[in-house]
């Protein structure tokens, strides 16, 4: 049988979960020689090092433990995100003009827009001019709606609403990219607006999401202009630590009027 | 000029030579999403028909940014060697290709001649080649510069070692560097992608490197990829540096979206002159990939390869010491799949050799693109037989800073074992002294990051 | 984005021979970027000032003389340009032996209230030897990249004391301190022993050699009873066998790690590179400092000159006390800095522990008793890595349930990044005017101190002295 070295020791390859090892703890050195330096130096880092070599190439556990780590990553791209997982989280949902993920992925262009059918649905299904609109896509990693979403709006929406600001009804966006922003905001004319969206997939986690917030989005507005929180997840930013930075970004916003490279925070 | 041809039975026409380049293009998502790409397999055959009777002469009138509007292009204008251009003027792209390939045309002979050509020229060839045409003529073609040590030529298969960290963190880097160090990479330079853009962030990585490049006394040159005003300031104020980063692109626009300029690469080229750590004289490394412009909307309606052939020839006009594509960072709606990838990697490699740079090739791919390592490790490979001057080394391939996979430590390894082909000299000697290669292999000790102590 | 704010620091040490002051600017440099988490780091230390180096004034062998103590300081700030408010951080300890001194809790308080308002008092062995193991420079080379995973130990070889402090990557993992130092016997101008310390005389005794005061203390003599208390030395760091008289001369308990790297600080330490006359100072510190240079450190260890050696202890004090908070933290209605608050530590590093949080923090407060200076206390626990919403909503419930016994303000400190969505929670619970502070990124364990002191970086960021030992 197969086994993979763990700084702890031996672990058994089928029923450990291999993607659940920490890239820090993950070792196929067999040896105790300089046992100490070896694990302060896989400490340092979450990149693959130390894990060996046979002939020139990798061992076999670092090689699948690599194509399960990939493949967890490309599924998170290509996956949807479960009706289930919007009615549960209490949203509606809407779709951009893209009709597939392939469309998406290929065509950013058409992943920030809606139809006409899809505007007036956002229009009377939303409050009009909140001080705060949020809404939820799935952008890069649909995962990551699940994952972090349950955690993040609520802890927002409390943090906002103590502080006496409106937000605005939320909902999600199939075959969203970021740029959607600019739309929601021409249709709502909420004075911030933000979007959790599932961000690009490394292989260190295929959970991960991004805040873009604008103030005033306008479809001309800079890229600059938006304020990121990015690598929300849980081997990044906590989800419910980001919302908590999240909610006070945005109240920033709303006393200094501005956002991107203008805020002071 | 004939833009017309007649094809199928049916008659196709162009209305520029800008226009021919790109349906001439083989298939790419961001020549679809520019809008420029042929609709249809048979247009772009009808193109390609075109592009071959076009001269080298006609590509050089017709650039795909005007000399007037734009510095790219009058560097390349005005940099051409007119001798070369005189002999090479009247031959059409189809002749050039055939003469390209032939037995008759020595490197020498090809790098002579291609002084005389416009970037246009050079993509236009490519276009009407191959995969394994590209990777028969660059594997012709014998490149080299020099810094500390000397790149390129036959037989040599460099890497660069990418020791990212999500937050720079020094500890974290050291453990990437002495990793692929153990695996014997790092000839072409190491070479980080910062997290933070900031002259202290980049001095403090450069003083690491510098140390150990120093402390272990390493064959190779070093580099923290910062913007390129960022590396200024650090080496002005006495940060150690052997080489000048700056990703380039095909237009002054798509320039100025970076935040450089042709002067700005002038300047720094001049400073590496007085304050390089390194011998030099060949002191610059830039980083381009297609589509770049697309993505800043600078690309004036041409098609990224030819966008791509552009940044090789303003890059020649500085020597650098490394030029590389980082083919497949840009995403799908740029290079769909792994196919995409493959065959723009090639024309990167060929049209930058052609002019003369020592080509090197990050094989990467985006989680959202329809490629995996698979497609890397077939890359890496044709890469090499390709002539590839380098590709990157990281830990499994893996960046955790940038969120893209690229090629292994083990994999430049790899590949120079069964195709025969060796780091430069001077830092295979010194890995062997450090008992991590011998005979052209890994030792037992190799891949140990705790013989750097 | 580079932003950098620079904060003054002072460290004043009082030790068992000498007092000196040393005055720091410290630049915070918060990075950030197009979504990246902003982050503060102290990114440099520059020192401004080193004060003369002074006896510390005794009025008897039991008494620090507070009024000469605060003299020195007086005119050392003056010297320096600094009033008191200019201050915004630092400490004050003292050490050695001078720490057994009948009064030297009060002469910290009278030196506190002149030295200035951010300043702290401190001290106790263990947090001397780490002091002197940061000032030396001794923490850094263990971070250094060719260093990761060595075991670095600096060894502050002063008038009374060697504070021993092991790091490894940059964290402390193991202090000491023995009563070994270079005044252990002090000569008058004729070479006759004035003062012998208790211990010394014992352990020479053990080997036969027999001290006396009022008897001439001869080279021969001298240099033996150096090599008795270097052999003590190598023992305890494992270049020779272990040995009984370390646990004899151990001022509380010696390290318990084997170190690869020594850096050497303190008085003594001066003495190793540079050639004196072998009474030159009217103490052992020459022969000491001489029969170092020929012990194994030197023949088998290795051994780096520290960055300080004199001014090691007091240069931490000042330069290398202050931690700084995560940037993600709340804080609402506080006058800063809070000084000298005692920590209760809780269980709190797993969902599970939520429930019955606010029982066990109840029954901690009342069994501490009295609360600190200023009816403070501060709740300290590891927390959760990933919490749910509801899981800072339970556990804010629990929190705030006690908030009307755990002083005031309510003080939070907490390891995970949690503190902003913590505290956001709080302040939903308690009424609006009531003071709160909820910090992350600072461990601290029961029995600690911390002061918290001005924000800083745009109020971002709080920076905080943990305290790990107190007068005794």
């Amino acid at each position: 049988m197969s086994r993979v070295f763990t700084l702890d020791g031996n672990t058994d390859i089928l029923n450990c979960d291999l993607t659940n090892i920490p890239m820090q703890e993950f070792s196929e050195r067999d040896s105790d020689e300089n046992k100490e330096v070896y694990e302060q130096y896989k400490k340092a880092t979450p990149a693959r090092v130390g894990i060996g070599h046979t002939g020139s190439r990798y061992h076999t556990a670092a090689a699948l433990r690599f194509q399960a780590d990939q493949y967890s990553a490309a599924n998170a791209v290509q996956m949807e995100v479960p009706e289930r997982v919007v009615k549960e989280l209490g949203l509606f949902e809407v779709q951009t003009k893209c009709a597939s993920k392939y469309e998406m992925l290929t065509r950013p262009d058409l992943g920030r827009l809606f139809t006409e059918e899809t505007k007036k649905i956002i229009s009377e299904r939303c409050v009009h001019e909140p001080d705060v609109q949020i809404f939820i896509g799935d952008g890069l990693c649909s995962p990551s709606v699940e994952a972090n979403v349950p955690t993040m709006y609520p802890a927002i929406c409390a943090a906002l609403e103590y502080e006496g600001i409106t937000v605005g009804t939320p909902f999600f966006v199939r075959y969203c990219r970021v740029n959607t922003v600019r739309t929601v905001a021409e249709l709502l004319h909420p004075k911030v607006t933000c979007v959790l969206i599932g961000e690009r997939p490394g292989l260190l986690t295929s959970q991960s999401m991004s805040a873009y917030m604008a103030y005033n989005a306008r479809y001309d507005m800079l890229e600059s202009d938006y304020t990121v929180v990015s690598n929300i997840s849980r081997v990044g930013m906590p989800p419910a630590e980001a919302a908590a930075n999240i909610a006070d970004i945005i109240k920033a916003m709303l006393e200094q009027k501005t956002s991107g490279y203008g805020l002071k925070y | 000029m004939n833009l017309k041809c007649t094809l199928y039975n049916k008659t196709f026409a162009f209305s520029s030579v800008k226009e021919v380049l790109a349906k001439a293009n083989e298939p790419k998502s961001g020549d679809v999403l520019a809008g420029v790409a042929a609709v249809s397999a048979e247009e772009r055959m009808a193109a390609k028909l075109v592009l071959s009777e076009l001269t080298v002469k006609e590509l050089r009138e017709n650039p795909s940014v005007p000399y007037e509007e734009d510095e790219v292009t009058r560097i390349i204008q005005d940099d051409l060697d007119m001798e070369q251009y005189e002999k090479f003027k009247g031959m059409t792209i189809g002749e050039l290709r055939d003469w390209i390939l032939s037995y008759d045309a020595t490197s020498e002979m090809i790098l002579a001649a291609s002084k005389g050509f416009t970037s246009e020229v050079i993509a236009g060839v490519a276009k009407l080649m191959g995969n394994l045409d590209l990777m028969y003529a660059a594997s012709k073609l014998e490149v080299h510069a020099h810094c500390n040590t000397t790149i390129g030529g036959r037989g040599v298969f460099a890497s660069r070692l990418q020791p990212n960290h999500p937050t720079d963190d020094l500890r974290g880097v050291t453990s990437s560097l002495f990793e692929g160090l153990s695996y014997a990479c790092g000839d072409a330079v190491l070479g980080l992608n910062p997290a933070i853009d900031t002259v202290n962030s980049t001095t403090d990585v450069l003083k690491l490197l510098y140390d150990v490049r120093t402390k272990y006394e390493i064959p190779t040159q070093i580099c923290v990829l910062s913007h390129i005003s960022t590396q200024m300031k650090a080496a002005q104020a006495g940060a150690p540096i052997d080489l000048c980063f700056q990703s380039i692109a095909g237009s002054e626009k798509a320039l100025r979206s970076f935040g450089t300029s042709a002067e700005m690469l002038g300047d720094a080229l001049q400073m590496m002159t007085e304050l390089a750590k390194s011998q030099g004289p060949d002191y610059m490394y830039f980083e381009t990939g297609q589509a770049s412009e697309l993505s800043s909307s600078s690309h004036f309606d041409t098609d990224q390869q030819t966008m791509e052939s552009r940044c090789y020839g303003l890059a020649r006009h500085y020597h650098p010491f490394l030029v590389n594509t980082v083919v497949g960072f840009m995403g799908p709606e740029y290079l769909y799949d792994g196919k995409q990838v493959i065959r723009a990697a090639l024309e990167d490699v060929f049209c930058g050799k052609m002019h003369g740079l020592p080509m090197g090739c990050d094989c990467c791919y985006t989680n959202h693109m329809q490629a995996d390592q698979n497609d890397m490790d077939n890359l890496i490979t044709i890469m090499a037989a390709a002539g590839c001057t380098y590709v990157m080394g990281l830990p499994q391939g893996d960046d955790v800073m940038l969120m893209y996979q690229s090629t292994g430590f083990h994999d430049s390894q790899t590949v120079r074992e069964m195709l025969g082909l060796h780091p430069i000299r001077e830092f295979e000697q010194w890995a062997e002294k450090m008992g991590i290669l011998s005979n052209g292999r890994l030792t037992s000790r190799a891949g140990d990051l705790t013989i750097f102590r | 984005m580079d932003k950098t704010e620079s904060v003054i620091s002072v460290g004043i040490d009082i030790g068992t021979t000498t007092t000196q002051l040393v005055f720091s600017r410290l630049t915070l440099q918060s990075s950030g970027g197009y979504g990246i988490t902003p982050k503060t780091v102290v990114s440099d230390k520059e020192i401004l000032r080193r004060s003369h180096i002074y006896f510390t004034p005794l009025t008897g062998s039991d008494t620090i003389d507070a009024q000469g103590v605060r003299r020195i300081i007086e005119q050392e700030y003056a010297a320096a340009g600094f009033r008191p408010e200019m201050i915004d951080t630092g400490a004050v300890i003292i050490t050695g032996e001078s720490l057994r001194k009948s009064n030297s809790r009060s002469v910290c308080e009278e030196i506190s209230s002149i030295a200035g308002d951010f300043v702290v008092t401190s001290a106790g062995p263990d947090l001397e030897s780490v002091l002197a193991g940061k000032g030396a420079g001794c923490m850094e080379l263990s971070e250094q990249p060719e260093n990761l995973g060595k075991i670095c130990c600096n060894l502050d070889i002063g008038g009374g004391t060697t504070n021993i402090a092991c790091f490894r990557g940059g964290e402390t993992i193991s202090v000491g301190c023995l009563d070994i130092g270079g005044r252990l016997i002090r000569l008058d101008s004729s070479g006759r022993i004035i003062y012998i310390s208790d211990k010394l005389r014992k352990l020479a005794e053990r080997s036969g050699i027999m001290l006396e005061t009022g008897s001439v203390l001869g080279t021969e003599t001298a240099e033996q009873v150096c090599r008795i208390m270097c052999e003590v030395l190598e023992s305890a760091v494992g270049l020779a066998p272990p040995n009984e008289t370390v646990g004899y001369m151990a001022t509380n308990h010696s390290i318990d790690v084997l170190p690869e790297l020594f850096t050497f600080s303190g008085g003594v330490a001066d003495c190793i590179s540079s050639e004196h006359e072998n009474f030159e100072f009217g103490d052992l510190g020459v022969i000491l400092g001489r029969t170092l240079r020929r012990s194994k450190f030197f023949r088998e260890g290795r051994v780096i000159s520290a960055a300080e050696t004199m001014r090691a202890t007091v240069i931490g004090a000042g330069n290398c006390s202050i931690e700084l908070s995560g940037s993600t933290i709340e804080y609402r209605n506080c006058v800063f800095p809070i000084k000298s608050v005692p920590v209760l530590r809780q269980r709190l590093s797993c969902a599970a522990d939520i429930s019955g949080f606010a029982e066990r923090a109840r029954r901690s407060i009342e069994n501490c008793g009295a609360l600190g200076a200023g009816n403070h206390i501060a709740l300290s626990f590891a927390g959760l890595k990933n919490p749910s919403f509801d899981e800072i909503e339970q556990l804010a419930a629990e929190i705030s349930s006690v908030s009307d016994i755990a002083g005031d303000p309510l003080m939070i400190v907490v390891e995970e990044d949690m503190a902003k969505v913590l505290g956001q929670a709080l302040k939903r619970r308690i009424p609006r005017s009531e003071p709160l502070i909820c910090i992350d990124g600072i461990a601290c364990g029961d029995g600690d101190f911390i002061d918290i002191g001005e924000p800083v970086s745009g109020g971002r960021v709080i920076p905080a002295v943990v305290k790990t030992l107190i007068f005794r």
